[in-house]
């Protein structure tokens, strides 16, 4: 059972995602052959173009014919296969159910419109469940109004649950990952997971603007609402300030090694979001694009 | 220290609550859940505490502002320091009054006031004790460290004043104590107006009596004969009754012996003749309340004339001169070896020693003045002269000594002093020409002639004075020091400057001066009417040494103390704050 709640808001995601379907990735990470054909130079038997060797191009790709021709390095450009399924991770720990903020809204909202929109483009999908380790969502495969059984109750992160039970992706698929993604921990280690054997990765980080915000200023007592641990700290300008650049910081470290990996990372704040489910973030990301 | 009446102390006191709830309502902390704490781990604490035992510290800068604004508050209050109240000096005013001698059937109120005075110095450790006398002046009757050294001077305040002088003497002894001193005062009757602000410790040992008293005795000459007067008064609210006598001195058998009744509040005058050359009287009451006015002694008068020679050649001027030396009554025209001798021979210079020049000079061509005259109205020959509206005819003549008597620069009477003491008078006047023979100031200006001539014979100016004033006795040529034997009997020698001295009428009775072969005699009587009445007199307790001023004379100034400790309480506080400040921007300091 879950809260009665979140399916009106799997209901509003899936109303909300109705309008767009899935974008085909623009930026392929490493991974295996597909089943479908991407925009971008991929590991099919289809070629595409060459062009110059970079290190760290696979040596297998050279092509020695050109290079006795030419005496220059050149590699083989094949069309990229993706798998056109999307395997959408929620993160269901109790940060993502911050008392006061629209987290959880955004969250279930978004995973649905995802699944929606994918479903609109031909794509299957499955949705999971980040607690101590990857559940699948009862139903997730199904329509996400059907979807059952999610509770925001971890105690743990994504890091630890796709350490602990990574979930069955599906090969050359589209991963998404709904997180804050406020934990402590290096983004290298979950992103890696992620982009294993992916098509597209995608990392939507979901913060309340109580992330964003720092609260008022003046004596206040932090409560972790996942773990319970208590930090009494005096807010002022300089208070505020340096919460900030924490936070640009951490989000900076994700956004950099997104973009190492070839994953496409984008932050949206819930309560804006779901004023008015505007998804026009993910369309500028190209995660979307209207159908 | 009575905190709730200083109102800017109470003013201070608001602060405390008021930074009590600045500190509870900023230190109150709001609960706030997050996503993590990992964007708040370089966060530093509040130092001002918070819920968590591992978190509470020691807000200081509140109890800094706190013991600020307490320091503040007792600054406010006025604090005090105690001094060391045996180094304060304590200054007795004692009253010098005849009236401290009234017994009012018991004993005196003088002695009541050193049994007072001991008992107050009995109360005292160490003490410095100084006791001023408060008679018609405050004076110094010396100062003592010892309960023994006070009875024996105390033994030498006598009480013989005819008034009291208790203001003058407590701003005198508050002047010699100094802001630390004790004032003490001793008297007969209830405190005043001295009392002022407090600070004083007032004694009345009086005690209210009926008392019939001599406040007045004449003895002089009249058209008719030598006479006498006395003047009784019954300064009691009852009627009462007494016995007048009159005796002559030395002589046993009194010449008036008159029983007198009074009613309340009833004065008497007595007149009595008396035959020539009667010798001194001594007048008595019966005793009463306060012996000191029901004794009086009267001298006979001086009746020394002096001596007036005249050598005037202008009949009329001569006239003149005659009639105003006559009326004086005071002396008598002789042909040779006069005090004085008036003249208008300008040839004759030659005076002999005790002769006293006066030279009329007529001079040629006089003028005549109509002022404004100016008299030298501190000069013997000045005294009581108005010359507005007289014509004074003289001639241009310049008059050698000191001006006397001017006419714009024209000097119209001239002394010249000789070495000898002895004087030189010179009066420019045209008696035809001039309205000065006809006016009042004629006689006046030869009535101080002879009269300072007088004084200037050897003698007693006045015989019989009234107590606290002061007699005039001039000596003979030759005498450099005298003896003066007061009515006690003490003795005591007095140098003689230019033949003249001056002795208080301290105390009553008879006195003698000895200059040589020559005794001069005066008596002094205890005539004070205010002295005399008892009816007001109080024993009575006023004042207190804890209030007002003598709180201030026995605590020092504080209050630049705590002041000091709330600046320095500031600093630290400053201080801290500074370090706060640059030590974490996220702890609020």
């Amino acid at each position: 059972m879950m809260e009665s709640d979140y399916h009106q808001h799997l209901a509003d995601g899936e109303q909300a995602g109705a309008r767009y379907a899935l974008a085909v990735p623009t930026r392929v990470p490493t991974g295996l052959a597909g089943i479908q054909l991407g925009q971008h130079a991929g590991a099919s038997l289809e070629f595409k173009d060459h062009r110059d060797y970079q290190p760290g191009d696979d040596l297998r790709r050279i092509d020695w014919s050109a290079y006795a021709r030419s005496d220059k390095l050149t590699v083989k450009l094949y069309r990229e296969e993706v798998n056109p399924h999307l395997d959408v991770l929620i993160d269901g720990s109790h940060s993502m159910a911050l008392a006061g903020s629209a987290k959880p809204r955004a969250a279930l909202g978004l995973a649905a419109a995802l699944t929606t929109a994918a479903g609109n483009s031909g794509y299957t999908f499955a949705g999971y469940l980040a607690h101590d380790g990857c559940e699948p969502i009862a139903h997730g495969t199904n329509r996400p109004s059907a979807w059952d059984n999610i509770a925001f109750t971890g105690s743990g992160n994504p890091e630890a649950a796709l350490h602990q039970m990574p979930p069955r992706w599906r090969a050359q698929g589209i991963r998404v990952l709904i997180s804050d993604l406020l934990w402590l921990g290096e983004p290298h280690t979950t992103l890696d997971q992620l982009v294993a054997g992916a098509a597209a990765v995608y990392i939507i980080q979901v913060l309340g603007e109580t992330d964003v915000d720092p609260p008022q200023r003046g004596n206040v007592r932090l409560v972790d609402c996942e773990t319970g641990e208590l930090k009494e700290v005096f807010i002022d300008a300089v208070a505020e300030r340096r919460y900030r650049d924490n936070l640009a910081r951490h989000q900076g470290a994700w956004h950099e090694a997104a973009r190492t990996v070839g994953a496409t990372m984008t932050t949206v704040v819930a309560e804006r979001l779901v004023e008015g489910w505007d998804l026009g973030e993910l369309v500028t990301a190209e995660i979307l694009s209207v159908s | 220290m009575p905190l709730l009446t200083f109102p800017i102390a109470l003013i201070g006191l608001v602060g405390l609550p008021t930074v009590a709830a600045i500190y509870y309502l900023r230190n109150r902390f709001r609960r706030h859940p997050v996503s993590s704490l990992m964007l708040w781990v370089d966060q530093r604490a509040p130092r001002e505490g918070g819920a968590r035992l591992q978190k509470l510290q020691t807000p200081l800068l509140f109890f800094l502002e706190v013991a600020a604004i307490l320091l503040f508050t007792l600054a406010a209050t006025g604090p005090r320091m105690l001094t060391s109240t045996s180094n304060s000096p304590l200054m007795f005013v004692l009253d010098d009054s005849l009236s401290m001698r009234a017994t009012g059937g018991g004993e005196s109120a003088r002695a009541r006031a050193i049994e007072k005075v001991m008992a107050i110095l009995a109360r005292e450790r160490r003490f410095e004790a100084t006791f001023i006398t408060a008679g018609q002046q405050p004076q110094t009757l010396g100062s003592v460290k010892s309960k023994r050294q006070a009875k024996q001077l105390l033994a030498e305040w006598r009480c013989e004043a005819p008034t009291d002088c208790l203001g003058e003497a407590v701003t005198f002894a508050a002047e010699q104590g100094g802001p630390r001193a004790r004032l003490v005062v001793v008297s007969d009757r209830p405190a005043g107006d001295e009392l002022g602000g407090g600070g004083i410790r007032w004694h009345a040992v009086g005690k209210p009596a009926g008392n019939i008293a001599i406040v007045n005795a004449l003895r002089g000459d009249s058209p008719s004969g030598e006479r006498y007067m006395i003047e009784l008064a019954n300064l009691s609210n009852k009627p009462a009754d007494t016995v007048l006598t009159v005796t002559d001195e030395g002589a046993g058998q009194p010449r008036v012996r008159e029983a007198l009744e009074f009613g309340a509040n009833q004065s008497r005058r007595l007149t009595f003749s008396l035959e020539d050359n009667a010798p001194a009287l001594r007048v008595a009451i019966s005793d009463d309340a306060l012996s000191a006015d029901n004794e009086a002694v009267l001298l006979p008068p001086d009746r020394t004339k002096v001596r007036v020679q005249t050598r005037i050649t202008d009949d009329r001027l001569r006239s003149d001169v005659v009639r105003a030396i006559d009326a004086t009554g005071r002396a008598e025209r002789v042909s040779q070896g006069g005090h004085l001798r008036i003249t208008d021979d300008a040839d004759v210079t030659v005076a002999p020693r005790n002769t006293w020049p006066v030279h009329l000079m007529r001079g040629e061509q006089p003028k005549a003045y109509v002022g404004p005259f100016v008299v030298d109205k501190a000069h013997p020959l000045g005294d009581g002269l108005s010359l507005v509206g007289v014509v004074w005819s003289a001639a241009d003549i310049d008059l050698p000594g000191a001006p006397l008597v001017l006419a714009g620069n024209r000097v119209l009477v001239s002394d010249t002093r000789r070495p000898s003491g002895h004087h030189e008078l010179r009066i420019a006047i045209n008696a035809e020409a001039s309205t000065l023979t006809r006016s009042l100031n004629w006689p006046i200006l030869f009535d101080n002639l002879v009269r300072w001539r007088a004084d200037e014979s050897p003698g007693v100016r006045t015989p019989n004075v009234r107590l606290g004033t002061n007699a005039y006795v001039t000596v003979n040529d030759e005498a450099d020091r005298v003896t003066i034997t007061d009515p006690t009997g003490e003795r005591y020698e007095q140098p003689v400057t230019q033949r003249r001295l001056t002795i208080p009428a301290e105390r009553a009775g008879l006195w003698r001066v000895t200059a040589g072969e020559q005794t001069y005699k005066f008596a002094v009587n205890a005539l004070a009417r205010g002295e005399s009445d008892l009816r007001q007199l109080r024993t009575d307790t006023a004042g207190n040494w804890l209030a007002d001023t003598d709180v201030r004379k026995q605590y020092a100034e504080a209050a630049w103390l705590p002041i000091l400790l709330a600046m320095g309480v500031l600093t630290a506080h400053l201080m801290l704050i500074a370090r706060s400040s640059r030590g974490s921007a996220g702890v609020r300091t």
